[in-house]
Parts: C-alpha cells; structure tokens; sequence
C-alpha cells in the first residue's frame, strides 16, 4: 500500500493525525487550484478550508482504487464552483435592488492605479459564467488537458470542448465590448 | 480563434500562472482546529446542525409525515377488509353470528357454551 493510500485509509477510520498529514501534504494544492479562481489572500484560505472540511466529511466516499489527488481537485472545483455561482448571484442582487451608484465610480478608472495593464482582461473573465469561466482556466492557466478538465468538473470531453469555444467566444465580444468604451472615453 | 492570438490576453493568462497563494505556517492547525469545533458542535446540537441549511424544511417536512402515518396506524382502529355485501350485512349480524362468520374464538368458554346452546336451540 502506497504511503498516500494508507493516510487516506487512516483519515478515513477518522485518525487526526491521518487528517493533518494530509492537510499538510495537500495544501499547496488545493491553494494553488482556489488562487485561479480568487484574487484576494483571505477568499483563498476560506475556500481551502472549506475545502479540507468537504473533504473530511466525505472521505469515506474515496474508493480504494481511486486516485487521491484526483479526488481532491474536484472536490475543491466543485467548492470553487458553488462559490463563484454565489458570489454572481449576489452581485446580480446588488446591481439590481442595490444603492444606485454613479456610472463613473461603477467601475475602475482605466488610469487608476487599481485598472493595471490587464485590467479589462481581468474585469471580461471576471463577467464569465463560471459555467464557462472554469474550463477556461483549467485550460488556460492551469493548462489542463480537455479530458483532465472533464474528469475534473464531472462533466464529458464534448462539452468540456462546447464550454471553452463559448467561454472564447462570449470573452472575445466582452473585450471588444470594454476595449471599444475604453476607446470611447479617451 | 483570433482573441487566443492576442498577446495581451496570452501575457494575462501568464502573469495568472505567475499568482498563486502558499498555504500561511498555521493553515494546517486553523483546518484541524476547525474540525475539531465542528465535531464538537455536532455532537453538542445532533443531526440537526450537520443538515445543511437548505434542506432542513425537507427534513422537517419528511419527518412530519413519517410521524403522521405512524398515529394514523397507531390510533386509528383497524377495520377489517369487507366488502360490500358484508359492510350491508354488517349490522344486520348479531355477536354470535360475527363469531361465526369472521372466523374469531370466543373470548371465553361460557360464551363458547353459550352460542352452541343458542345454536342448538334455534
């Protein structure tokens, strides 16, 4: 039995010492996959926590013949993904029964110091679906292949390959969109 | 697609490579500790607090309606399966003939004596 295996049966019979091996030995990880998703340091270590407590409470669900890692990937795709899907519903929310803001504080300056040289890629990904805006990253950043994302995301290679062209597609048109009212302002 | 081409977008896409968060040196024991409080939670407060909050109306729902066929099968008496005929005939029966008929002992042996002398005598 592999070194990984016996932790996981040992976290599974519920040994604390099992668990924060694995925490320990998996966290830079989980870190590394939630940093894609979110930018700020705090966001990060709240997901990966609830990431460890996902994976805690469902460990028995591993089978023997599954590969760890693996498991561990879509468990935190999977938190990042319910997050990111609330986070939208609630900026939605806010846009819509919100304070009214003025149009010119809505969004960054683009000669402020916040709007950085990638400033309008950041703000098009950032207006994803993360429907889309996952596989997107998995490919692009994480340079994932089709088939690492589709085991990844629970879903099949045809619409791993379905999601990018329209993830492609729709980012295309939002930076032409935000490229052409950048253009305007000037 | 032509947008992959951009460089602008491929220099984004390596600048995100580039950020990536390290796990701080107390990462391992805030989860552990974290743990630690959920478990003792559970077992202070039960199920009820390991049910997400979401589904805890459907619990609640489920568990009203197992609790309420439950006294409807405790307290509400058993009628035994007639039909028609019989439900008709039914109150046209006296004790001794839904003895008989219903296929029941007598709950004594003096009503036993008692039903063949009636028998008997008829």
């Amino acid at each position: 039995m592999s070194f990984e295996r016996e932790l996981v049966v040992r976290a599974q019979a519920g040994e604390e010492a099992a668990q924060e091996e694995l925490v320990r030995q998996y966290s830079p990880i989980v870190f590394r996959l939630v940093s894609r998703f979110f930018r700020h340091r705090e966001d990060v270590e709240d997901l990966a926590q609830d990431v460890f407590f996902k994976v805690f409470t469902r460990i028995d669900q591993v089978r023997p013949d599954e590969n760890f890692p693996g498991w561990l990937r879509r468990v935190t795709i999977n938190t990042c993904y319910d997050e990111l899907r609330k986070t939208r519903r609630r900026t939605a929310a806010y846009e819509i029964y919100g304070p009214q803001q003025e149009p010119e504080t809505a969004a960054p300056d683009a000669g402020s110091a916040e709007f950085d040289e990638f400033g309008t890629a950041r703000a098009a990904l950032e207006t994803l679906d993360p429907k889309l805006k996952i596989p997107l990253i998995l490919k692009e950043v994480e340079e994932l292949s089709v088939a690492e994302i589709a085991k990844s995301m629970g879903i099949t290679q045809t619409n791993v390959k379905v999601r990018l062209f329209r993830a492609r597609k729709k980012l295309a048109a939002i930076l032409g969109k935000l490229d052409g009212s950048e253009g305007g302002k000037a | 697609m032509d947008w992959i081409m951009n460089s602008k977008m491929d220099d984004f896409f390596k600048s995100e490579r580039a950020r990536v968060f390290e796990p701080g040196p107390y990462f391992t024991q805030r989860v552990m500790a974290g743990l630690a409080g959920r478990k003792a939670s559970l077992r202070e407060n039960g199920i009820w607090d390991g049910v997400v909050a979401g589904a805890r109306p459907i619990f609640a729902l489920a568990l009203v309606v197992l609790l309420a066929f439950m006294a409807i099968q405790v307290f509400v008496p058993d009628v035994p399966d007639r039909g028609p005929i019989d439900a008709f005939l039914a109150p046209d029966q006296t004790d001794g003939e839904h003895m008989l008929y219903s296929g029941s002992e007598p709950s004594s042996p003096e009503l036993e004596k008692m039903l063949i002398i009636t028998e008997d005598g008829q």
